[in-house]
């Protein structure tokens, strides 16, 4: 599938942001910019600090210094201006975290009902159409121990979408799950993408990257090391430690 | 099925049951045979022993239990039972609710606004004031209720640091507390501050309030094991959707961990049940006091606290057997 046109708006304006825990310097001086309708795919060796930055884009993590601005606004602080940004930002991890005592079904309309303050009726409808969607419409009534991971990752992002988001952030979302049902997911990821969402996809799949990304950004040691269209990177990438990487995971 | 093969099939293991021993061989089998007929030998002869020197001592004569067999003896042991229930029912309310506040205020992160501190302590105060005093049917009652949730509503509004403070503050000092002194000095404490009401309402205030303080902390402390059992992913799904902090833990996180924490909430409030009988010592009319009263008034101490210790464990295992229910009816969940 080709990556769907990308608008020239910025929608994410990550500038020079840096972040410690303690003595360690998780991010150095990081800058980003993600457009409108862009798939971004962030990819790089563990402790490289890429889910660091995309919790950083919904303040799931604090930062010491930078802006980050979504859709013109900068980043809140706190409170319920915070609150607010977080429901524009959907947000799938890669430990699913669905509401373990609400069905899967609750787990879509809580935040729809909740948050925005729509009619159960409505919700539950506008969530049937979602889970619909993703694959997992028969298990609505059921709780999230009950299904498989990939059923649950599906239901996590059928959660996430229902706020109706600006944009989709991934924290490695296939890495929790058996490899048969990393596809499934891939597979709901890519029809996203190809609807024209602007997401940020922390992942180690270089072959969704390849796909449907329009750009790579490689991260090493807390730096934003290169960013290119795929193509580019994986053909020819320009830095020495993006080479040692693919070097180490194309191999096989 | 032979005797030994009876005495050794394991109980089945439920789901989420750990079996901790593996099954035995002969050798182990034998000695398990023979350390069971010794426990339980052991067991039934002092219990028989028991019976006999209770028997050899005219316990058993019909005129030390005859009084059991009239309904004015057990209408008075249950009316006082009703009353423990009466002390018990406020306490255990009061103490889930305070106990609730406290383990959230202790398991919030980071320096926060502790604007509720303030808050906190008001609607504190009012609870130990206030409800005496609306109880008793005092005139100032309305007065100072509406006053302290008028204060408290102020009060939130002041920014200060750290309810994790006051919380640890109070659940690690009532906790330190001996129960009975909580009691005894609210029986001191309360006629001072609210002069002029029954003796019989200082005494149900000082239980209640005792009770209420040393549960809330044991409470706070089980519920909070409750809370930080619960994965962080959870309160961060729920930020993620848009819920406030306060939200995420009332609508995400409390619900689940209440739910795991229910056994040992369950065990608590059947010892605050059972500690409701230390209002013996602040002349508080309830089972305990009436079995004593009993007691004297047919000289059968001994059979009077018989059949009282009888009432706390039907009591007991009435509740058990309700909150076992309760545990199944959810295990589906999670």
């Amino acid at each position: 599938m080709p990556p769907s046109a990308i608008d020239q708006d910025v929608l994410i304006d990550i500038k020079d942001i840096n972040k410690h825990f303690g003595t360690n310097h998780v991010l150095k001086d990081v800058s980003l910019q993600v457009h409108r309708g862009e798939v971004v795919v962030v990819i790089g060796p563990s402790g490289s600090g890429k889910s660091t930055l995309c919790r950083c884009i919904n303040r799931l993590e604090r930062f010491q210094s930078g802006t980050i601005t979504i859709d013109g606004k900068v980043l809140p602080e706190e409170g319920r201006e915070l609150a607010a940004l977080r429901a524009d930002v959907g947000m799938v991890f890669q430990s699913f975290n669905l509401f373990a005592h609400k069905t899967i079904l609750e787990n879509v309309t809580l935040g729809p009902t909740k948050v925005r303050k729509i009619k159960t009726a409505d919700a539950e409808r506008q969530a049937m159409a979602l889970l619909e969607r993703v694959g997992i419409a028969a298990k609505a009534k059921q709780y999230p121990a009950e299904l498989s991971g990939g059923q649950q990752q599906r239901a996590a992002i059928a959660r996430a979408l229902a706020m109706d988001p600006k944009v989709m952030l991934f924290d490695e979302p296939t890495s929790a799950l058996d490899p048969e049902m990393v596809n499934e997911v891939l597979d709901v990821m890519l029809e996203l993408a190809g609807q024209g969402m602007t997401m940020v996809v922390v992942t180690h799949e270089m072959g969704f990257a390849r796909s449907a990304a329009h750009r790579v950004a490689f991260m090493d040691a807390g730096q934003l090391a290169e960013i290119a269209t795929p193509n580019e990177f994986f053909d020819n990438p320009q830095t020495d430690r993006a080479k040692a990487f693919l070097s180490k995971i194309l191999t096989h | 099925m032979s005797f030994t093969d009876w005495l050794l099939t394991p109980t089945a293991i439920r789901p989420g049951e750990l079996q901790l021993v593996e099954e035995l061989g002969p050798k182990a089998r034998r000695r398990a045979v023979i350390a069971t007929v010794v426990t339980i030998a052991v067991i039934v002869g002092a219990l028989g022993w028991g019976v006999y020197r209770f028997n050899q001592r005219k316990q058993f004569a019909p005129e030390l239990w005859r009084p059991f067999r009239l309904w004015a003896s057990w209408r008075f042991l249950l009316l006082g039972l009703g009353n423990t229930l009466k002390a018990a029912g406020l306490a255990t309310v009061l103490a889930l609710f305070i106990g609730l506040v406290m383990a959230v205020w202790r398991s919030t992160r980071g320096p926060g606004r502790g604007r509720d501190v303030f808050a906190g302590v008001t609607l504190f105060i009012g609870l130990l004031m206030g409800i005496p005093a609306w109880i008793s049917g005092g005139k100032q009652a309305l007065s100072v209720v509406g006053g302290v949730v008028i204060g408290a509503i102020v009060l939130r509004q002041v920014h200060i640091r750290s309810k994790r403070a006051f919380a640890a503050l109070y659940v690690e000092g009532f906790r330190a507390c001996a129960l009975v002194l909580l009691i005894s000095t609210g029986f001191i404490f309360y006629p001072r501050v609210w002069p002029d009401q029954r003796l019989s309402t200082y005494a149900y205030v000082s239980l209640v309030s005792g009770l209420t303080l040393y549960y809330s902390t044991v409470l706070a402390e089980v519920i909070r094991s409750g809370i930080r059992s619960i994965p962080n992913g959870q309160t961060e799904a729920a930020l993620t959707v848009g819920l406030s902090e306060g939200r995420a833990m009332r609508l995400i996180v409390l619900p689940q961990a209440i739910r795991r924490a229910l056994p040992n909430i369950i065990t608590q409030v059947a010892s605050l049940l059972k500690d409701t009988s230390l209002g013996v010592f602040v002349t508080y009319d309830e089972l305990t006091k009436r079995a004593q009263i009993t007691g004297e008034f047919n000289s059968n101490n001994l059979q009077s606290f018989i059949v009282a210790g009888g009432l706390y464990i039907a009591l007991i295992a009435f509740i058990t057997f309700l909150a076992n229910r309760l545990r199944d009816r959810q295990t589906r969940r999670a």
